[in-house]
């Protein structure tokens, strides 16, 4: 954009705002002077391009109490969380695993058990069966028999 | 979050019951030695029983003769039976492994009488809990001439 610096700009401005009281003079001005022409050429069109826009959405008097009335609702009620049998799952869930986090913690994989014989028996005539562990957790069974009865 | 809580929920149900499942695939790792004493000064172990050295060592004699070393896998769905000697065969199901990490076992070794016919009686028969690859040795099984039939078991669950 080129800078007017015709000193009649302010009174070319005033023209085209419909403020002028000189209009024939400030006329003939811009008829011979090209940078007032285009000066006001210039502001002409960004007057009717601000003209295209929309209208921002206002308010009317009547309308007001009840906006502000909404807002006053919004602030004291905030909104419900969803709630219910949901919201008892979810917190269940959060409880089972934590607890089951702390149990395994603190418990750990538990020692091995040694060996253990439950039962042993024999159908040998006159045998009897021993068992024994140990203690590197080598399990012995035995049969003692006399030597006579096999 | 329910997602996550049924996983768990699942795994928790499912644990237990896993656990006590037939350890499919376990393998029973057999020795069968024949033992004897002959006043020797030093115990003689036969090739092919270097693993079980130490647990013969504690036995009462001072000979011991391989008589069958072997692998065997026992069936999943049911009875296995390995024949040790023309009189003792053992009888096995599959271990069950527990949520304490051992194994129950239950074996029985048959013995062949002299009857006519022949039967079957349980010269030794036990259930027992053992941990995997923890040695079991079953002794007192008389051989004619004095010698003794010992067994060495080893249970083996190969991982999932």
């Amino acid at each position: 954009m080129i800078m007017n610096t015709c000193k009649w700009t302010q009174k070319v401005e005033a023209y085209t705002d419909g403020e002028s009281h000189d209009h024939s003079a400030v006329e003939a001005h811009i008829a011979d002077c090209a940078l007032c022409a285009r000066h006001r050429a210039t502001m002409l069109h960004m007057r009717s391009a601000l003209g295209a826009l929309p209208e921002a959405p206002s308010l009317s008097d009547g309308q007001f109490p009840a906006f502000m009335e909404g807002i006053h609702e919004g602030v004291s009620h905030s909104r419900k969380r969803p709630g219910g049998i949901w919201a008892l799952m979810s917190l269940s869930a959060a409880a089972l695993v934590i607890a089951i986090a702390t149990f395994s913690m603190f418990t750990g994989p538990g020692p091995v058990k040694a060996n253990e014989v439950e039962s042993v028996s024999t159908q040998l005539e006159g045998g009897t069966a021993h068992w024994d562990i140990s203690d590197d957790g080598v399990t012995t069974i035995w049969i003692s028999i006399a030597e006579d009865d096999f | 979050m329910i997602r996550c809580l049924l996983a768990v929920l699942l795994a928790v149900i499912a644990f237990p019951w896993s656990a006590a499942q037939a350890a499919e695939g376990s393998e029973l790792k057999l020795w069968v030695v024949e033992a004897t004493t002959e006043k020797r000064e030093k115990p003689q172990y036969d090739k092919g029983l270097e693993a079980i050295e130490r647990v013969l060592s504690a036995l009462p004699h001072d000979t011991y003769r391989k008589v069958h070393t072997g692998k065997h896998t026992l069936l999943a769905d049911g009875l296995t039976r390995i024949m040790i000697t023309k009189t003792y065969t053992l009888e096995t199901k599959p271990p069950v492994a527990t949520s304490d990490g051992r194994l129950r076992l239950r074996l029985r070794i048959l013995m062949k009488t002299t009857d006519k016919p022949p039967k079957e009686i349980e010269a030794v028969s036990t259930e027992l809990l053992l941990q995997p690859d923890k040695q079991l040795v079953v002794r007192g099984l008389k051989q004619k001439g004095g010698k003794e039939l010992v067994l060495v078991f080893a249970l083996t669950v190969p991982p999932k």
